[in-house]
């Protein structure tokens, strides 16, 4: 990690130099904003879908990512958090509430469901905190299978393409906007990564992962470290819950709140490299693109053959493929993968 | 008024009483040695003054303010700081950026920018004689290195009252030397110190006071020369030797008859 030596001049160099790149984060992130934006013009209804879905992955990828990798918590609820912003946002909406508040209504939601497993679980060890994660999404299904009340029932598929409101769009135009929409909040799930590895906040959660009573003998309140970023990775979660409910113009509660959603986000997130900025983005690219290639032409061996390459790359390498773009051809030498292989001999 | 007031302080792991009514006042200035045997309750009982680890009953007074019920983190805000016995490096981290971090987050928070713990940071490790090793990674210390980033991170909290768990573990008898000469410097820069120790000689060197726990109780205090003039001390370091000297003696007697 670079360290700020200079005192900076005008806000956006500043800015640039918190993202790490100095001036060459324009460099990248320009063009690439720009080829997003244009994607849809080269694009068919399909793929914009599946583009739509990759940065919705990815945004729930790094939301995963801030607890899951640099925190080093597995949470279990991000399906739930996922849930709550979809259902929560649809109730609000049947009701009458504006689309955009009720989107916030939903993160709401979520960030209370955070508030509520986090604040007893997040001072005890580790286990805890899981058992508590998958507890909260196999409680809220049941819940809202059985809820019926302000005009939502849980057992059936709520159709809120009325209320959403964006009738007067064609298809391409329609997919176009949740395109965009998930893209932005891709690029600020992105963005909150990074200003937090360059934060006093990412020197709190490396010491924390490091020595966690060394960290706290510093005056790092580790509990509060840890609860504020389970829940901004919960509201990052379930921003992409709603935006997914909207543009999908039907929810219903088994598919909102569907624990898979959570494994392949944990599964992406291994695979390309925890508690990194890119590793998640090689992890979310990597399975869909394992998908495309052997998805349509062995549809019933597809997730035994992508079961089998996380097993062979998550023993050996362990930290992820980004370790192929950190290390070049070294990571794939002998050397380093009988090292890997080591680590998980029992001590 | 003393810096640290101790009352009745007791910690019981199930039946087991690691630490057992112990009360003790640390003044301001002052360098006050723990001693005790192995199995004492020396870490125990720091933990306590930490805040690492919630006391069983009794109560904490720092500058007059009770801390009993505070969090590691809270009473470090408020001026106490630690070393571990065995090294907590942050190891993905270098050395500058282990200290930076305590400057960011200790007593002197409030602030503080980037720029001025990272100036705060090369201070510390220039005092403690880490100045040229502070681009390096932290794991790749010596023992010696390790120890002396525990006393520079502690530092960087900038502390009024510094706990010193066995500091001189692990060193040989030079290092020994000059990290007395740094606790001793520490202490001239203003900090208050309790020094736990195993090795006895180094207490006695650089204590004003020294306190003498035995089975989580305390068993003495005084000055060095009272404390190792003390039987009872002895005692515990050494066991009851009486019934020993008898019974070698008698072994002398029977053989000679």
């Amino acid at each position: 990690m670079k360290l700020e030596t200079t005192a900076s001049g005008g806000g956006l160099l500043r800015w640039q130099r918190r993202l790490g790149g100095g001036p060459w984060v324009a460099a990248w992130a320009v063009p690439l904003a720009l080829m997003l934006f244009l994607l849809p013009e080269v694009t068919g209804a399909y793929g914009i879908r599946v583009a739509g879905t990759i940065m919705m992955y990815i945004a729930l990828a790094q939301a995963w990512n801030l607890i899951g990798g640099y925190v080093g918590l597995m949470s279990l609820a991000h399906s739930a958090f996922f849930g709550l912003g979809a259902i929560g946002m649809t109730i609000f909406l049947i009701n009458g509430v504006p689309l955009l508040l009720a989107g916030l209504g939903g993160v709401a939601l979520a960030v209370s469901a955070a508030l509520v497993v986090g604040l007893p679980t997040l001072r005890l060890q580790g286990h805890y905190f899981v058992i508590a994660t998958l507890i909260i999404n196999e409680a809220l299904v049941n819940g809202f299978l059985n809820f019926s009340a302000f005009g939502f029932h849980g057992a059936i598929s709520q159709n809120i393409i009325a209320e959403v409101g964006l009738m007067e769009l064609d298809g391409a135009a329609y997919n176009r906007v949740f395109f965009y929409a998930m893209a932005v909040l891709a690029g600020v799930a992105m963005l909150i990564v990074m200003l937090f590895e360059r934060s006093r906040w990412g020197l709190a959660l490396k010491a924390i992962r490091d020595a966690e009573p060394a960290a706290a003998a510093i005056g790092i309140s580790v509990a509060g470290v840890k609860l504020g970023i389970f829940v901004v990775s919960a509201a990052l979660a379930a921003t992409a819950g709603a935006v997914w409910a909207a543009w999908l113009g039907t929810v219903d509660t088994t598919s909102a709140f569907d624990i898979t959603l959570t494994f392949e986000i944990i599964v992406m997130v291994f695979l390309g490299g925890r508690g990194t900025t890119w590793g998640p983005i090689i992890g979310v690219l990597i399975v869909f693109s394992l998908n495309e290639m052997i998805g349509v032409e062995f549809a019933e061996l597809s997730t035994i053959i992508s079961g089998l390459i996380v097993v062979v790359v998550v023993l050996l390498q362990p930290d992820g493929l980004i370790e192929l773009f950190r290390q070049g051809p070294r990571a794939l030498s002998l050397r380093v993968i009988s090292a890997n292989l080591r680590r998980y001999q029992v001590k | 008024m003393a810096l640290l007031e101790v009352r009745n302080l007791s910690k019981r792991f199930g039946g087991l009483a690691a630490v057992n009514d112990v009360s003790l006042d640390v003044g301001q200035g002052e360098i006050l040695g723990l001693i005790g045997p192995n199995g004492a309750g020396k870490t125990t009982f720091v933990n306590l003054l930490t805040g690492a680890l919630p006391s069983t009953s009794g109560t904490m007074l720092y500058e007059g303010r009770d801390v009993t019920r505070l969090g590691p983190h809270q009473r470090c805000r408020l001026g106490m700081a630690r070393t571990f016995q065995v090294p907590q490096p942050f190891g993905g981290m270098t050395v500058l950026e282990n200290v930076m971090t305590a400057a960011l987050f200790g007593s002197s928070r409030t602030g503080r920018t980037r720029n001025s713990a990272e100036a705060r940071a090369r201070a510390v490790l220039d005092d403690v004689g880490l100045g040229e090793a502070a681009d390096d990674r932290a794991v790749s210390l010596t023992t010696a290195g390790l120890k002396r980033l525990e006393l520079a991170r502690c530092l960087a909290t900038e502390p009024s009252l510094i706990f010193l768990d066995e500091p001189l573990g692990g060193l040989n008898q030079t290092e020994v030397t000059e990290a007395l000469d740094l606790i001793r410097s520490v202490r001239s820069a203003g900090a208050t110190i309790i020094f736990i120790e195993h090795i006895m000689k180094a207490v006695m060197a650089v204590s004003d006071r020294v306190v003498v726990l035995a089975n989580g109780a305390k068993l003495a205090e005084g000055t060095p020369s009272d404390i190792v003039a003390d039987e009872q001390v002895q005692l515990a370091y050494l066991g009851d030797v009486s019934g020993a000297v008898d019974r070698y003696a008698r072994l002398r007697e029977g053989r000679t008859a």
